[in-house]
């Protein structure tokens, strides 16, 4: 799958979506039976207590894992489970947000960035990608740029504050052009104030760029951001409901 | 107090890392189990050869003619002796015959001359020799029958053969062996063989100091019926030429001494001509073996020694990373309200374990090590008496070794646990604080060449930089293993190249000794035999003789051969290097290793013993020969690697031995064309038409004898190549485990970016190919130090060793570690495969 199959208006569909897990006898039911939908540049909020599946459901729909049974449409594809096209799956439509960071700490910030452009190529104007050094090192600036890191842009991770390492994580995600940033808990290491800015970010993306956003958190005050939660427990989908679109400011954790 | 819960996590952890704990435990299982396969080997072969000589009543000394044509009326040797005993310890004393001859043997390329050392023994009545007695393998001992009689009934002379001659000639109880005893071919005696025995006399097969290590494809033993020999030689049954003499048990070497001193004036004063008596620890074979002994001890302490070092280095390394990746958790452990004294000793029990179950394994192998060894070596030595013995000495010395070894490798580790903050150590994440930085080499490589390097390319740089002393350690490690193979697989180019400098420097193609010295225009009528060949460009006459060299300036003294030769000839290529010298009719060339044994320079002066010829009738023509010590300068100190030789001219030696002295016991060949075919040829022409030759040897010839010499040592080069492998297995394996158990969580974030898994092992590769190449850099001039450590161990007062590694070892030793390496990183690669990415992601981890 690449970019130019994502037309559909509908850029995630879960059809009865199992996932078990063998714990040595025990058998794990970690997602049963999950079906929901998400559109071009809906913000998605997966909401749920420790152990309730979210994590699960993130990583099937990210290509890091395959569900033991169930579909995953995406943008009007089925995802096989064919390790390379899996690899494909994310290099080409997932911008990945960790709750660690997971910055590569020998790199600069915007080496950083460029490590992610390596793969895919910079996007150019007339829709090509284009993997000269010139063009991704351009590329990884601009999306400096565009994160407020500009003047951070050759510090290394141990530099710079957790916000700032979050915005360079962001700045990576959105290097690919990806038409779906997911995150896990992407405010779970910063405190409450860095944690608002990349909110804010996050937003920013899906209403001036038009990225869907997919978000997994434990946390109902995040929740209140999104255009639909969809709340699990026990692996099961326990309501999917309208998000109150509350700004970040608004919050209070 | 017990901590049954902390104790708890560290079978857990063990479990958890086993591959790392079990690199560590084959480190300290092979250290324990080189000590414990050395230490009992060195033992056993020690008591062993006390045993065989207790057993076989090795004489504590012998005298015999300086000539073996020489004879002693046995009735004047059982005077002297009787007398003796009255006022020595003597134990016991036996008469021999022993006479140098040679066996005719067809082979495929014609005949070979085997030399033989026959040894008349009195073995009336079917009786054992109370000295210097045989072990019999196969056949049977000698009856009565078998001795030579008047009766008409004796029609054959039968012998014993040593084992190693009936073996290496597939000699059998009824085989039959063609000797010459005038030393023409032309001229045979056929002696029937009735089994093989064993000997402690010749424990070490030796022919003499000028031939220490014969092989048995040229040389063997022959014992028959004194009787029988007398009858051979055509001498009577009241002559003999050799005198074994054994001591009681716990004799003093003082009162031995005096007894030999003794000896000599009651036999010099009887009218008998003797050589000095030569006490056992001058037998070329007992010292050989003594000197092998000597070479064991030194590797019995530095091989372990070397291992156990390589296993401290290890333990430290996995345990530092360990202590490092649980940082969290000691943090976690000590705020719960466990003592630093608990987390110090937790930590320390890693090794505890570790040593205990490495000094067990260790033991086992020296166990098994052990008796393999000692069953091949005295096999190829054939040693009659076998000791086995079980030592629990060396058992416990092994464990509390094991044990210290990995004690003292937990000991920082768990020292700096014990420091750590709990708070500090709860909140790092060490992986966040690790400091990036541009490389140096990335700053030059842009300096210089304005190229920046891909992201990819930086990352394997920079990660080479970034955790120095992980990178310095896998590098050590690996160097370390490089070391080992290199080092102890170059022992065998070593070898080569030792065997190569002796003869490499001889410009003779063909060297032919004679049985005993020739007297008179004999020798240069043979020369001018062999000048007639059309195969043949010059023919030398040179004289070989033992000595013993003597210095003012030291104790030491050298037993060697003297090689008289004529200056101008130039049969020798002289090294004389730095040193100077040169080869005159002044005084006397010594080698560089008797120079510094002797403690003598250039222009000094050192006391040789050497015959002194004395006509003591013209009509009919009488000599008698005098051992006499003289004192000559030393003109020269050549660069050779042996410490067996010297050499002096023929104007020296004759000033020394006296006019119309000994003509020559050598001639040396030089050939136009010195292919093997010719060498050949020429040798069967000397076989065939000249008298009394013992041997007659190309360089290639004493090479081949020295490579099966070589052979007892290469088993032992490879018990140490096998431990080399294995020790060198266990480093790759654990530094390798490191550095791949370390990267996880990165790894798992460059997969999950959309990174394929081919991209990241070639990147992991590349990284490790630059450490690779880095510790194999370093690797080489440390093997060649190694080596020369290895080489001085095995380095004696006779041999000097050459140290030198070949490029095949070189590239061999490379393809090992390469492979090593690859393997265990492409099995530990493989596994990020199947990594949970998700799970990896979240990973804490060291930097």
């Amino acid at each position: 799958m690449n970019w130019a199959v994502v037309t559909e208006m509908v850029l995630i569909e879960t059809r009865s979506l199992c996932k078990t897990y063998q714990m040595g006898k025990v058998v794990v039911h970690a997602l049963r039976d999950v079906s929901f939908q998400v559109e071009q540049s809906e913000f998605v909020v997966i909401l749920g207590p420790s152990g309730s599946g979210k994590t699960t459901l993130l990583n099937l729909i990210g290509g890091m894992d395959i569900p033991t049974s169930g579909k995953i449409i995406f943008g009007g594809n089925e995802m096989t489970t064919k390790t390379e096209e899996l690899v494909e799956h994310r290099r080409n439509n997932i911008g990945f947000i960790f709750q660690f960071l997971n910055l590569l700490p020998t790199l600069t910030a915007v080496e950083n960035v460029e490590l992610a452009l390596e793969l895919t190529g910079a996007l150019t104007e007339d829709g090509k990608r284009d993997f000269s050094k010139k063009a991704i090192h351009q590329r990884a600036l601009e999306l400096m740029e565009r994160v407020g890191l500009g003047d951070r842009v050759n510090h290394f991770p141990a530099e710079l504050s957790g916000g700032e390492q979050q915005r360079v994580s962001i700045a990576r995600a959105l290097a690919k052009d990806p038409p779906l940033i997911v995150g896990d808990e992407p405010t779970g290491s910063l405190d409450f104030k860095t944690g608002v800015e990349v909110l804010k970010e996050l937003l920013r993306l899906r209403k001036e760029e038009g990225r869907s956003v997919l978000l997994v958190t434990h946390n109902r005050e995040i929740a209140k951001i999104a255009d639909t939660v969809i709340e699990l427990s026990d692996g099961r989908v326990r309501e999917i409901k309208e998000g109150e679109r509350r700004t970040p400011d608004e919050l209070r954790w | 107090m017990p901590r049954r819960s902390l104790y708890k996590s560290v079978w857990r952890d063990i479990s958890t890392h086993k591959m790392q704990f079990l690199g560590i435990t084959i480190m300290i299982a092979l250290g324990a189990g080189a000590l414990g396969t050395f230490i009992p080997s060195y033992y056993n072969l020690s008591r062993t050869y006390d045993t065989t000589y207790e057993n076989l009543g090795l004489a504590d000394f012998r005298v015999t003619t300086v000539l073996q044509t020489e004879k002693i009326p046995v009735d004047k040797v059982d005077e002297i002796m009787q007398d003796l005993m009255t006022e020595y310890p003597i134990a016991s004393y036996e008469y021999r015959v022993v006479y140098e001859m040679t066996a005719l043997e067809n082979t495929t390329e014609g005949i070979n001359l085997i030399a033989i050392r026959a040894i008349g023994l009195n073995v009336t009545g079917g009786r054992h020799p109370t000295v210097n007695d045989l072990a019999l393998f196969n056949g049977r001992w000698f009856v009565d029958s078998d001795r030579w009689n008047d009766s008409e009934s004796f029609n054959e002379y039968v012998a014993l053969a040593d084992t190693k001659l009936a073996t290496f000639h597939n000699l059998t109880p009824n085989s039959r062996i063609n000797v010459l005893v005038e030393g023409d071919v032309n001229k045979t005696t056929e002696v029937r063989l009735i089994g093989d025995v064993g000997t402690a006399e010749y424990l070490w097969l030796a022919a003499s100091w000028q031939d220490l290590m014969p092989s048995s494809r040229r040389f063997g033993l022959l014992f028959m019926p004194m009787s029988s020999m007398q009858h051979m030689l055509s001498w009577s049954n009241n002559e003999v030429n050799d005198v074994c003499v054994l001591m009681e048990p716990g004799t003093p070497i003082s009162m031995r001494d005096q007894l030999m001193n003794e000896m000599e004036k009651r036999f010099a004063s009887a009218g008998i001509s003797i050589m000095p008596a030569i006490p056992r620890e001058d037998e070329p074979s007992y010292a050989g073996l003594q000197l092998d002994l000597e070479g064991f001890v030194e590797m019995v302490v530095v091989f372990p020694a070397f291992i156990l070092m390589i296993a401290i280095f290890s333990t430290y390394v996995t345990m530092s990373r360990l202590v490092a990746a649980q940082r969290q958790e000691v943090g976690i452990t000590m705020a719960l309200g466990y003592s630093r004294k608990d987390i110090y000793k937790k930590y320390l029990s890693y090794g505890l374990i570790v040593g205990a179950v490495g000094g067990i394994i260790g033991v086992i192998i020296g166990e098994i090590f052990t008796r393999w060894f000692i069953n091949v070596y005295l096999g190829m030595l054939v040693v009659p008496f076998r000791y086995y013995g079980f030592y629990p000495d060396i058992i416990a010395l092994n464990l509390v070794v094991s044990l210290t070894i990995c004690l003292l490798g937990c000991y920082i580790p768990a020292r700096s646990s014990a420091k750590l903050i709990p708070a500090v150590a709860m909140r790092d994440d060490p992986a966040s604080v690790v400091m990036g930085r541009v490389t140096l080499v990335e700053r030059a490589i842009k300096r210089i060449t304005g190229y920046e390097p891909r992201v990819r390319t930086k990352i394997i740089l920079r990660n080479l930089f970034r955790n120095r002393r992980r990178t310095i350690s896998t590098i050590i490690g690996l160097m370390l293993s490089f070391v080992l193979i290199c080092s102890t697989a170059g022992m065998d180019d070593s070898f080569g190249a030792t065997m190569n400098a002796i003869t490499v420097r001889e410009g003779w193609n063909l060297q032919v000794q004679y049985i005993d010295f020739k007297m008179g225009n004999a020798v240069n009528e043979d020369i001018n035999i062999i000048n007639s060949w059309p195969e043949v460009d010059l023919a030398y006459r040179g004289i070989t003789f033992s000595t013993v060299l003597t210095s003012n300036y030291t104790d030491s003294e050298i037993i060697l051969q003297i090689r008289v030769q004529d200056p101008e000839n130039a049969i020798h290529d002289f090294q004389f290097g730095s040193t100077g010298g040169e080869f005159n009719d002044t005084g006397i060339v010594i080698t560089k290793g008797t120079a510094k044994q002797l403690r003598v320079g250039l222009g000094e002066k050192i006391i040789i013993m050497h015959p002194r010829f004395n006509i003591t009738s013209l009509i009919p023509l009488r000599y008698s020969f005098q051992m006499v010590n003289s004192s000559v300068v030393v003109t020269g100190i050549s660069q050779e690697t042996t410490s067996l030789v010297c050499w002096m001219s023929y104007a020296m030696a004759e000033q020394l031995i006296g006019q119309g002295g000994l003509e020559a016991n050598t001639i040396y060949i030089k050939l136009k064309d010195p292919s093997v075919d010719s060498i050949n040829a020429v040798k069967q022409k000397v076989y065939l038409h000249i008298k009394s030759v013992r041997s007659a040897l190309s360089p290639a010839d004493i090479s081949r004898d020295m490579g099966e010499y070589m052979e007892t040592l290469r088993l032992f080069l490879l018990v140490l190549i096998g431990f080399s492998v294995a020790l060198a297995g266990s480093i790759v394996l654990t530094t390798s485990i490191i550095n791949v158990l370390e990267r996880r969580r990165e790894v798992a974030t460059i997969l999950t970016l959309g990174s394929s898994h081919r991209r990241v092992e070639i990147s992991f590769f590349a990284e490790n190919i630059v450490i690779l190449v880095t510790a194999i850099i370093l690797g080489i001039p440390m093997s060649f130090e190694s080596l020369t450590e290895m080489a001085a161990s095995f380095s004696n007062d006779f041999l000097e060793f050459v140290v030198a590694i070949g490029p095949t070892t070189i590239w061999i030793s490379i393809a090992i570690i390469f492979v090593a390496t690859v393997l265990v990183q492409w099995f530990f690669v493989r596994g990020f495969r199947r990594m949970d990415l998700a799970q990896e992601t979240k990973r804490r981890t060291v930097g």
